[in-house]
């Protein structure tokens, strides 16, 4: 072990890289729990950095013991695979439920309960004075820091459970790259957008955290494949800078998102108002993505309304004023929110919660459910259905021999069942029976 | 001209016809800023018959409403002799110009397209009660 003794100067060092995020990250964390708003979606992923936050500050207050350190910091992994559940379910069913859950998700989710059941099979596979050294190769981030492991056959497993997991978040990071590059390309900069992706057809997001594991393994793995096994001390001194970084955008996000609390809005109205501002009497640039499509089939692939296209019709601007305002909203909001409903038909859009609409016009869940409530009468879902079964009716006369699917997903329902229940509450009657007496109708029109 | 967010429109009523009833719910709170009564109904029939009770100043109908389809009920309005005053409103989804025509030919003064805008919706309200409140004096 003479080779893994951490010198006092990089003690130093790493104390300091340790305890600076982390400190920041608690504090923060605490600010966030007391202040942040309860709608903003980034709201798991926050608690999850806050706490691998909390278990880095764990493993540095028993830092007088090299291996009791390690321990910690390879258990935090374990309870971060954990916690990474959550976080995706939290994101599959903010993105679309059920539909959003494909194999990619799946994936994500299974990935990490196999790095806990490695983790506990290195335990028990192993005895009890090589638990430690085992729990540090269970540990994924460690894992290409396999020279010091005895058992080859082991090592070969572990390296290769490693590598699969790193490909996945290999993956991720390319997909959060060739984001960016796009977003630059739109000229947008919104988290939406950047941290976003298309699956089947269907805008997905991805747990933002994750993207920064990804540094974490890939600002580890570099220096400890090149260094073999002295790389025991740099790799982890490594990854803690990886996590100054992490505690840095935790950091950030917890500020605008206490700036938000504190005037009543979200992180994406704030950055949303600063668009629109930046967009006023300019050429706003049309993006690819643009929500004008009247397409039905095309609807579901609508990415941000409030972008490009949206700037360049005129939508009336939320100023800085407005969003700072704890009144609620007004009639101002009228063109707007019809303009996002009804001109970019986001109604067809499956899945569309009052969480998305909010999130899209940069107004609070709160606030949008009030303004329906007074403005319509009803719910935003209800207003959603509505609309929904207004336009059925019309494809169902526009289109002759349709299925109830094909009906109910170009209009917006997740599935023909949902569509059949939804269109004879509201009606009164299926949408066979419904057809039919269109039919009927269609006849007598001639006579009257 | 009148602005008829000032006038007393109380001794009016408008009659929303729809077999959607959340499109009713929606339409009334839209039209709750002016003072005139409401009245719906959730089908041509019921429209009828609440036309012949109520003798409502403005009637806002749907095309496809069961039972009786707005197209009928414009037609039996024109018919009534008594009724020849009513402003009648179409509003449906079906805006092409085939509809809109056939609509005004049979005696429709005004279309709304759906879904509802409320700037359109206040446009048309707005100013199918001008011409009612111009031509009547209990204003």
């Amino acid at each position: 072990m003479s080779d893994k003794t951490i010198s006092g100067l990089q003690m130093h060092i790493q104390s300091l890289l340790i305890l600076i995020p982390c400190l920041a990250g608690f504090f923060w964390f605490l600010a966030y729990l007391l202040f942040a708003p309860r709608n903003d979606s980034f709201r798991k992923a926050r608690h999850f950095i806050a706490f691998i936050s909390l278990f880095f500050l764990f493993g540095f207050l028993s830092a007088d013991d090299e291996s009791r350190l390690l321990l910690h910091f390879t258990l935090f992994e374990q309870v971060c695979a954990l916690c990474i559940i959550p976080c995706f379910i939290s994101y599959i069913k903010e993105c679309g439920g059920k539909k959003a859950s494909g194999y990619f998700f799946k994936l994500c989710c299974i990935l990490p309960v196999l790095h806990l059941i490695v983790g506990i099979e290195s335990v028990f596979s192993a005895g009890f004075d090589d638990c430690l050294k085992l729990f540090m190769y269970s540990g994924s981030v460690q894992g290409p820091i396999f020279a010091i492991m005895e058992d080859k056959s082991q090592a070969v497993f572990y390296v290769c459970y490693t590598y699969v997991f790193g490909a996945f978040l290999l993956v991720d990071f390319m997909l959060f790259a060739v984001n960016l590059v796009t977003c630059a390309i739109n000229g947008t900069c919104r988290p939406r957008d950047v941290f976003g992706f298309f699956f089947r057809g269907r805008r997905c997001e991805i747990v933002p955290v994750q993207y920064l594991l990804t540094l974490i393994i890939l600002l580890t793995i570099v220096p400890a494949l090149l260094l073999g096994r002295r790389c025991y001390v740099d790799s982890i001194i490594m990854s803690f800078s990886a996590c100054l970084f992490l505690a840095f955008f935790l950091s950030m996000d917890a500020f605008v998102g206490l700036a938000g609390q504190q005037k009543k809005q979200s992180i994406r109205g704030l950055i949303r108002s600063v668009r629109f501002g930046a967009y006023q009497g300019a050429d706003a640039p049309v993006t690819s993505d643009g929500p004008d499509k009247t397409n039905h089939s095309d609807i579901p692939y609508v990415s941000n309304p409030n972008s490009g296209v949206a700037a360049s019709m005129n939508m009336p601007s939320i100023g800085i004023s407005d969003i700072f305002s704890d009144t609620p909203l007004g009639e101002s909001f009228d063109p707007e929110f019809e303009k996002f409903m009804l001109e970019q038909k986001m109604y067809l859009k499956r899945d569309l919660s009052v969480s998305q609409a909010a999130e899209w016009l940069g107004v609070e869940r709160a606030k949008l459910n009030d303004y329906m409530e007074r403005t319509y009468g009803m719910s935003f879902m209800s207003y959603l259905n509505m609309l929904r079964v207004d336009y059925a009716e019309l494809y169902i006369l526009g289109h002759g021999d349709v299925t109830q699917k094909d009906i109910a997903l170009a209009c917006g329902f997740s599935s023909a069942s949902a569509f059949n229940t939804t269109f004879s509450k509201l009606t009164g009657v299926t949408p066979k029976i419904w057809k039919d007496r269109y039919a009927e109708m269609s006849k007598r029109k001639k006579t009257v | 001209m009148y602005n008829i967010l000032d006038a007393d429109l109380s001794a009016y009523t408008v009659l929303l016809a729809d077999d959607i009833e959340l499109n009713l719910v929606m339409l009334k709170n839209m039209l709750s800023k002016y003072n005139f009564n409401i009245v719906t109904a959730s089908n041509g029939q019921d429209a009828l018959d609440k036309i012949g009770y109520y003798k409502p100043a403005l009637i806002i109908l749907d095309i496809l409403m069961p039972v009786l389809n707005g197209f009928e009920v414009i037609g039996r309005v024109r018919e009534n002799p008594k009724c020849s005053s009513m402003r009648v409103v179409v509003m449906s989804a079906l805006n092409t110009n085939e509809f809109i025509d056939r609509a005004v030919s049979l005696g429709a003064n005004d279309f709304i397209s759906k879904p509802i805008v409320m700037k359109n919706l206040y446009d048309v309200v707005s100013r199918q009660f001008e011409a009612v409140l111009a031509v009547d004096d209990r204003v």
